[in-house]
């Protein structure tokens, strides 16, 4: 009996180890791997960065492989990316600050390898690329909204951590709200987490017991937030996210504004660049905007308090950002 | 001053009540001798069975109430059946228990996420258990929502307090609970098998750690994620040794500890100049302090705790 116990135990513990598969190695290829601090389907960071290469590699599925590793703690992240650069992947992209370190230790081990590496706007080495979304646009965008519909004029943020591009997307949150209402009470509290959404869900509660209706705020913890306002389905609060998608969930009628990141352009350099018989130029920012493409933003179709004086402000400033006009020192906002 | 206590308190026990239970559920392990610290796993698989029912129910047309019956059924059950898988490999097997409850908790993570997103495919949600008011009660002022206007979990999970404290200590099972946990030879010297109530006591504390991630699942958050636990399964832990294995005491530690939570989410949303990392340690550190300062009751702990039974050696 124990016998037999024991090779059930084994058989449930080890064949997973076995599910994942095999790699089949071509040189004559682009090969891409992706470091994710999430799952894929996360309805956000992640999410965006996997879609974007998957659209690329769909549309020119003979020469682009792409792989991906989830949840990786940046410890378990190098071992990952040393497997990966031993089956000859030429581009290793790390979606995360959180990478940072291991980055830097693999570029200077692997001069042969790119690594895309972001959020940062500091060049780590010659062979990494930075990409740095301008977050604080989309916030910016939502806090005119948050600004101009708020009937309680308290308005909640709900940050990850007071840094990265969350930071810049809760400051540029702020200075929209300031520039349509410069009276709102804008509460500022994080979780401490990226990917906590139960905290979020309790933060999310806490603001809206003390009577803030509008909340905002990015990363994927995001959803807990979307799922605490939806609790309140007869009360006038609304979130303000950072992944479109959220649109499609059941709860998406509490979002009134959501932006997505399009890395699309990264991951079309690195075939172009494969076409030319080249490795794509390291060394460099690739920063993201509204401007060149880099987020979409849309609002609600359905919500009542996005008039059309609402849309005409967001348009507005839109246009602004568009024509360079518009300068969001996210860096002078202190909370 | 009492706006401020209420708001504390109306979130402060909704949000305790999935530590409660899983600690809850790993005291009935630890007073049995069973140091279990997989609790993070079993409460990942039972929340992601206790979502997955509904969620397939609700898919098929079906809109009953009886949707979240079946999953908290689901949820218990696989949570008392991850109890006995850990039992298998403890009790039988006589694997040490810091090692193999590691293993649990990566296991019940890993096969969770696995499933849900060979299953569902991504991040999805449910409309979850709605709140159940206690009629009359729910409307005497101030007292009624912090303490009548909740899902029915969170009823039982506080009705389960005393009921443990009375099993614990009050009827037969929980005696032989207790006497495996401080002195299993003397239980083996009777007649009574050590095992067999050690398995017992895995599989109700495994079906309340289920319990406990289902309502995260259901009631909390209505969505699932694999890391939806985050590491409440090792606070649950820790907070038996809180409540110094006592039902009335892990309460207090459940509440201590949520109701921190809450303080310093509102110390951030009221602006106060306090580091945010500061106040997100808050609770933590609040734990470490009190479990610093009772040290000294350390020796009511079951004296076989994280020690393998075995009858035929005497040494």
């Amino acid at each position: 009996m124990k016998k037999l116990l024991a090779i059930l135990i084994l058989s449930l513990t080890l064949v997973p180890l076995f599910a994942a598969g095999s790699q089949e190695e071509s040189s004559d290829q682009v090969k891409v791997a992706m470091i994710f601090p999430s799952t894929v389907d996360d309805k956000g960071w992640s999410q965006a960065m996997y879609e974007s290469g998957k659209r690329v590699a769909d549309a020119n599925t003979d020469i682009m492989v792409l792989e991906k590793s989830e949840n990786m703690q940046p410890v378990d992240a190098g071992s990952a990316a040393r497997q990966y650069i031993a089956q000859g992947f030429q581009y290793l992209v790390f979606h995360g600050t959180q990478y940072n370190n291991t980055v830097v230790e693999l570029a200077e081990e692997f001069p042969q390898v790119v690594f895309v590496f972001g959020t940062s706007a500091e060049v780590l080495a010659e062979n990494v690329i930075s990409y740095q979304p301008a977050t604080e646009q989309p916030g910016y965008l939502s806090g005119i909204i948050a600004g101009l519909t708020t009937q309680t004029n308290k308005i909640g943020i709900v940050g990850p951590v007071d840094g990265g591009d969350a930071a810049q997307y809760n400051r540029g949150f702020w200075l929209g709200i300031k520039s349509v209402n410069p009276t709102a009470e804008i509460g500022v509290a994080h979780t401490g987490s990226y990917g906590d959404y139960v905290k979020a869900g309790e933060l999310a509660q806490t603001f809206i017991n003390d009577g803030y209706d509008i909340l905002a705020g990015s990363a994927q913890q995001g959803l807990g937030a979307l799922q605490a306002v939806a609790q309140f389905p007869d009360k006038d609060v609304y979130w303000m996210g950072t992944s479109e998608m959220q649109f499609d969930m059941p709860e998406g009628y509490k979002l009134m504004a959501a932006c997505s990141y399009w890395y699309d352009p990264i991951f079309q350099q690195m075939v172009d660049s494969f076409k030319a018989g080249e490795m794509m130029e390291a060394g460099e920012v690739f920063w993201l905007t509204i401007p060149n493409g880099g987020f979409t933003f849309s609002m609600s179709e359905s919500n009542p308090l996005l008039t059309a004086e609402v849309r005409d402000a967001v348009e507005a400033a839109r246009v602004e950002l568009e024509a360079g006009n518009l300068d969001i020192d996210w860096q002078s906002v202190s909370y | 001053m009492i706006d401020f206590l209420y708001s504390i308190l109306v979130l402060g026990i909704p949000f305790s009540v999935s530590l409660l239970l899983a600690s809850l559920g790993e005291m009935y392990n630890q007073r049995a001798g069973i140091f279990n610290l997989g609790c993070e796993g079993v409460m990942s698989m039972g929340a992601f069975v206790g979502f997955v029912i509904p969620y397939f129910l609700i898919r098929a047309g079906v809109e009953s109430g009886i949707i979240y019956v079946l999953g908290i059924a689901g949820s218990l059950a696989a949570g008392a059946l991850l109890g006995l898988f850990f039992g298998v490999v403890v009790i039988t097997f006589k694997a040490p228990q810091g090692i193999a409850g590691i293993g649990l908790q990566m296991f019940g993570v890993g096969v969770a996420g696995t499933l849900f997103r060979h299953f569902i495919g991504g991040i999805a949600s449910v409309p979850g258990i709605k709140p159940m008011p206690v009629p009359l009660l729910s409307k005497i002022p101030l007292v009624g929502n912090i303490f009548f206007n909740h899902s029915l979990i969170v009823y039982l999970a506080l009705i389960l307090v005393p009921v443990s404290a009375w099993v614990m200590n009050r009827s037969s099972w929980g005696l032989r609970v207790r006497a495996c946990g401080t002195a299993p030879r003397a239980v083996d010297s009777v007649g009574i098998s050590v095992d067999r109530v050690r398995y017992q006591s895995l599989a109700v504390g495994g079906a309340l750690a289920g319990l406990a991630g289902a309502y995260l699942s259901l009631c909390q958050v209505k969505m699932f994620a694999d890391t939806l636990i985050s590491g409440r399964g090792f606070i649950a832990v820790a907070l038996v040794y809180f409540g110094r294995w006592n039902p009335w005491g892990i309460l207090w530690g459940a509440l201590l500890f949520s109701v921190t939570q809450v303080l310093q989410l509102k110390i951030q949303t009221m602006g106060i100049n306090v580091p945010y990392e500061f106040a997100v340690m808050l609770p933590y550190v609040l734990v470490i302090i009190v479990l610093t300062f009772s040290n000294k009751n350390f020796q009511l702990g079951p004296s076989s705790l994280g020690k393998a039974f075995d009858r035929e050696n005497r040494l």
